[in-house]
């Protein structure tokens, strides 16, 4: 057996732990908002009041949405559930494509209109060799 | 062909930078890890040269992993 | 003038040299198949090749800091110094790893996501272990006494460990810009198998390094002891 100084150090570290494992969970609880990186349109459409300040909604690119007319681009960010209207004018990633994932960053003018400043295109986690997706589609 | 390779449809630029970025990285870190080493191996060996032969004996008898392994007990945390 | 090689570290030393030449040997083969026998992603196309070692890069960052908060919860209970030399000499490696993932994964964020910082929660917590590793390598230059000093870097450790998880399932638990985990035990992993095999070589030669950075440093602090033993005769 392990002699008590040593068991009260184990005691004593465990404790330390636990409680600043608590801590750090609450703390992050509490910053829920600021955690998460976009809001989904369905969180939009569930806000109590519509802000203002700059903020980010992520989902995905409705299919045949996007619209290009003299450097305005407009597309419908979807998740499945609800919708938003989506107006931007700037470069947009490779990446951002129709059936892809995006995250908008701007000012909502209502609960179905967002002026976005930014968008990110947003990589899913599939990795696939372009003769090997090619084939998958046929099927 | 080569510049095909250093292109890379027009990620080149990324990916070699991020290739290279990392071999960097290594190479900086095995070599400050071996000068740290290396200047040790000589202050060790400046010390060894420095004893007479009955302090060599001595020396040889100085156990390195008793040092280490002795553990140390205090009365507080 | 040669070192002297009558004492326990040759063993080491010996160990050092096949880790180094198993090293290259590998890197070589994980660089030639990530960078040209592998295949373009349908998507990403060839910036899918920054993976190989961003990937590598991050879980050993991960796996090094997991290992040193469990020597480091040794330190404190038994009060062993074998365990934090230990500790000690994988922190720089882990320091490397964590600030290689964060720098390739920003180069790789430009062409993807159209940005090279988000301040998403799996980026900023890979931040703060990157910081933790800092603070942990740093602790150890600016703090004299050496019983202070090990206390202080074990709960640095063990502090930054609480932060692994975070990192871990922050794509899961949070919407984020960083995409979820690929290569999975419990669920399928959705990396295709032909971009699998470079990144489990890459891992492979970057555990090695890693290993064999730790048997120099280790080396180094076993050599240091030595020394203050010869100061005493």
């Amino acid at each position: 057996m392990y002699n008590k100084k040593v068991k009260l150090r184990a005691l004593f570290l465990f404790l330390s732990i636990a409680s600043i494992i608590l801590i750090v969970f609450l703390v992050l609880k509490s910053l829920e908002e600021n955690v998460v990186y976009f809001l989904s349109p369905t969180e939009i459409k569930n806000l109590n009041e519509t802000t203002t300040e700059k903020i980010r909604v992520g989902g995905m690119v409705k299919d045949n949405s996007i619209q290009i007319n003299s450097e305005k681009i407009n597309f419908i960010i979807t998740d499945f559930k609800n919708e938003i209207n989506v107006i931007y004018s700037g470069i947009v990633p490779n990446l951002f494509q129709e059936g892809k994932g995006v995250v908008a960053e701007g000012i909502l003018k209502d609960k179905n209109f967002f002026k976005a400043e930014k968008v990110l295109a947003k990589h899913d986690e599939k990795y696939i060799p372009p003769e090997v997706k090619a084939s998958m589609g046929e099927e | 062909m080569i510049s095909e390779f250093f292109y890379m449809n027009g990620y080149g630029y990324y990916v070699l930078s991020s290739f290279l970025f990392t071999l960097a990285c290594f190479l900086g870190l095995y070599l400050i890890t071996k000068s740290q080493l290396a200047k040790e191996q000589n202050k060790f060996n400046v010390k060894f040269g420095e004893l007479n032969s009955e302090q060599v004996k001595e020396a040889k008898k100085q156990k390195i992993y008793k040092e280490i392994i002795a553990a140390e007990i205090y009365s507080k945390i | 003038m040669k070192f002297i090689k009558n004492y326990q570290f040759s063993l080491v030393q010996k160990s050092q040299k096949i880790v180094l030449y198993l090293f290259l040997i590998i890197l070589a083969l994980g660089l030639f198949e990530a960078l040209i026998l592998s295949p373009q992603d349908y998507l990403q196309g060839d910036s899918v090749r920054i993976m190989y070692v961003h990937v590598p890069s991050a879980w050993i960052s991960l796996g090094i800091f997991s290992l040193m908060a469990s020597l480091s919860v040794m330190v404190i209970i038994f009060k062993n110094k074998v365990f934090f030399l230990v500790a000690k000499s994988l922190a720089p490696s882990g320091f490397i790893f964590s600030l290689v993932a964060l720098v390739t994964g920003s180069i790789w964020g430009k062409p993807t996501w159209g940005t090279w910082w988000a301040w998403d929660a799996r980026i900023t917590s890979m931040l703060i272990l990157c910081i933790f590793y800092l603070m942990y390598l740093i602790a150890w230059r600016i703090f004299e006494n050496k019983d202070y000093v090990t206390k202080i870097t074990s709960f640095i450790a063990i502090l930054g460990f609480i932060n692994i998880p975070i990192i871990k399932f922050s794509v899961d638990w949070w919407s984020t810009l960083h995409q979820p985990s690929s290569v999975n035990i419990f669920s399928e992993t959705t990396i295709h198998s032909s971009m699998l095999i470079p990144l489990g070589i890459m891992t492979a030669a970057f555990a090695l390094f890693s290993l064999l950075i730790f048997l120099m440093k280790y080396n180094t602090e076993l050599i240091k002891i030595k020394n203050k033993g010869l100061d005493r005769l």
